[in-house]
């Protein structure tokens, strides 16, 4: 098994004053790793807990693996969520919790389970209510890995992790993948750790679907213009602004497609320079439109 | 690392292109698996695996089966003599174009570079 | 990927899971329950005759105890059950099997302290004034009477929560009347006086009120299900 894939069609999760997801269409190929991109409250953990059984949409289709995964016996065993700081018995030891998830879990790895628990560093007399945040974290990404279920979710697990844990947790994930192919979507707002870790995105905003794409087509539509002031605006109009940055006589100007060759015949000629803008800034300067 | 507009996977062919023009790999020599590259790197493995298949379809590198990736035979010799051609169209075209923008005259060229690159 | 390394429902799992973390806490609450049983009877020697059965007075606890420790435990499990890839389905399956066990182990447990007490003071007698099917048949009625109670005092412990775990605290709060007034009512359904009984015209034997306590215990148990089926899984706080 190498996963299985996911697909929301017009999916939509209200509550009583909010539109916590609307007319979400996505499709999450089986086996790959997927980042879910949006800023706090556009959705992404409303998305997921959707996916993975914990509430029932408004309206809308969602199958995984083509069934309805809500209250599925089949579907949910093999969907594992890991929420920041969350779904543990908290004040019982963490070996008595790796003990219950080796029960529940359909392919628990228990070795594996001690291995990472010496990676990060967790003592497993530990209780979770006296962890720090970022062992907690690391603790969600100790059961997410050892669960080894066909579809893993990290819910910004890594948010809460220091430097070295992330690092750590990307290797650890990384070649986990490669010896067991499975389907990972990674959600955050911080992606410039990650961003190449990607082979599909989906942003989110305000509940709902941004981009939807290729990680690779995803980047490759950004870029920055830089050169003479009346050279660049002469460039980019007509094209998607996304950002503008004067420095003098020298404009900066971030743009969303419609780089073809043609224009980037144009720039060289105009003096102007064509530079990669990071998936982190591409998603900044999409979702940063007015205050909500 | 990979901070072009290219795309990663053309960005990953064209270093182990680059290693194996200036002699870091030779003929026969293995390089990285798709895993060692992915996880080194920290790229998703299906983009390492895309760079390393394109590399393949080239016949700059060959599979040996539950061995690993090699260089293959005679790779760095054609790679030196595409680049040679492109040399010229894309490395020198420029800087003469720049040249003659500055007023630098063919002969003040000429000399620098009979000069072994001093003035 | 590996083959699932586990074949048994869901459901028996979880209610291993639950029995155990039941019974550790019940151990406890048996040794203490013993221990005052002793103590009152050395510190009521030679003072008054012992005149009843201690031990039936450990109903209320045997009632009340699980009751506490079933809303500890759903509000506990319930998160970590269904983000465990488990459906709530078998959550409610398994908290009520757990209830149908532990409801007769609590009255397993006072039978046997009673009989011990028996055994160690037989000129106790066992009056059970208060309640009609603890009294019908000695020490027997008393097996069967805690084990509805504790039964109901379970389910009614997983409405509790599961009302708390849903609903607004203030909602909840108020709800907390028909969510703990099954316990009240099997526990007039057995007393000795059958309030109810009479009030509805209905007969009075112990048969039919072990019967009246099983419909309430059943409800409640619907109730529970009905309010826990669908129920969402809140964000981490």
């Amino acid at each position: 098994m190498t996963g299985l894939g996911i697909t929301a069609h017009h999916l939509a999760v209200h509550f009583k004053d909010t539109r916590a997801l609307d007319e979400v269409s996505i499709q999450i190929e089986p086996g790959s790793i997927h980042g879910l991109l949006g800023r706090n409250g556009s959705g992404k953990t409303t998305l997921l807990s959707t996916i993975a059984g914990l509430r029932r949409p408004t309206s809308g289709s969602l199958l995984v693996d083509g069934e309805d995964p809500f209250e599925s016996e089949r579907i949910m065993g093999e969907i594992c969520l890991i929420r920041e700081g969350g779904d543990v018995l908290t004040d019982e030891q963490i070996r008595i919790n790796l003990k219950y998830f080796a029960n529940v879990r359909r392919y628990w790895d228990a070795d594996y389970a001690e291995e990472l628990l010496e990676a990060f560093e967790l003592s497993p007399r530990k209780r979770p209510d006296k962890l720090s945040r970022g062992q907690r974290s690391a603790l969600g990404v100790v059961i997410g890995l050892a669960s080894r279920a066909p579809v893993t979710f990290f819910d910004e697990v890594h948010l809460g992790m220091d430097a070295p844990s992330r690092y750590r947790f990307y290797d650890l994930l990384l070649a986990d993948y490669v010896e067991h192919p499975r389907t990972i979507v990674l959600s955050s707002h911080l992606i410039s750790e990650i961003e190449q870790l990607f082979a599909t995105v989906t942003i989110l905003d305000r509940g709902r679907v941004l981009i939807h794409d290729d990680a690779e087509e995803l980047r490759s539509r950004g870029a920055a213009l830089i050169g003479p002031a009346s050279a660049v605006r002469d460039l980019v109009s007509g094209l998607h602004v996304l950002s503008t940055q004067s420095l003098g006589p020298t404009e900066k100007v971030t743009v969303f497609g419609g780089l073809d060759a043609d224009l980037r015949h144009r720039a060289r000629t105009a003096d102007v320079e064509i530079g990669p803008v990071s998936m982190q800034d591409l998603f900044v300067h999409l979702t940063s439109g007015e205050e909500r | 690392m990979f901070d072009g507009t290219e795309p990663i996977y053309i960005q990953i062919a064209d270093q182990i292109r680059a290693d194996i023009v200036s002699g870091r790999l030779n003929a026969g020599d293995q390089v990285m698996s798709t895993t060692q590259y992915a996880t080194t790197y920290r790229i998703n493995p299906a983009t390492a695996a895309k760079a390393f298949a394109e590399l393949v379809a080239e016949g700059v590198l060959y599979k040996q089966r539950g061995v690993g990736m090699f260089v293959a035979e005679g790779a760095p010799e054609r790679l030196r003599s595409e680049r040679r051609e492109a040399f010229f169209t894309e490395r020198l075209d420029p800087v003469l174009a720049e040249a003659r923008l500055l007023g630098i005259q063919p002969a003040d060229l000429l000399a620098y570079i009979n000069n072994g690159g001093q003035k | 990927m590996t083959t699932p390394t586990t074949h048994r429902p869901t459901w028996l799992t979880a209610t291993k899971t639950l029995i155990q973390a039941h019974l550790r806490l019940a151990v406890w609450f048996w040794a203490v329950l013993a221990l005052i049983l002793v103590g009152a009877h050395v510190l009521m020697s030679g003072v008054i005759p012992t005149r009843v059965l201690i031990a039936q007075y450990g109903t209320h606890g045997s009632t009340w105890f699980p009751f506490t420790l079933a809303i500890i435990f759903v509000l506990a499990y319930l998160p970590v059950h269904v983000t465990s890839g488990m459906t709530r389905r078998s959550f409610i399956r398994a908290n009520l099997a757990t209830a149908l066990l532990m409801g007769p182990a609590y009255g397993a447990g006072l039978f046997l302290l009673a009989a011990v007490e028996r055994t160690v003071f037989p000129e106790a007698p066992v009056p059970f004034d208060q309640q009609q099917v603890f009294g019908s048949s000695g020490l027997w009625g008393l097996l069967v009477g805690q084990a509805l109670l504790s039964t109901t005092g379970i389910v009614c412990g997983l409405l509790v929560g599961i009302a708390y775990y849903r609903l607004h605290a203030l909602l909840a709060t108020l709800l907390l009347i028909p969510t703990v007034g099954p316990v009240l009512v099997v526990v007039a359904l057995t007393a000795s006086d059958a309030p109810i009984q009479q009030w509805l015209g209905l007969p009075t034997g112990t048969g039919w009120a072990v019967g009246a306590a099983a419909v309430v215990i059943a409800l409640a148990a619907l109730a529970f299900h009905l309010i826990t089926r669908t129920i969402p899984i809140k964000a981490v706080e």
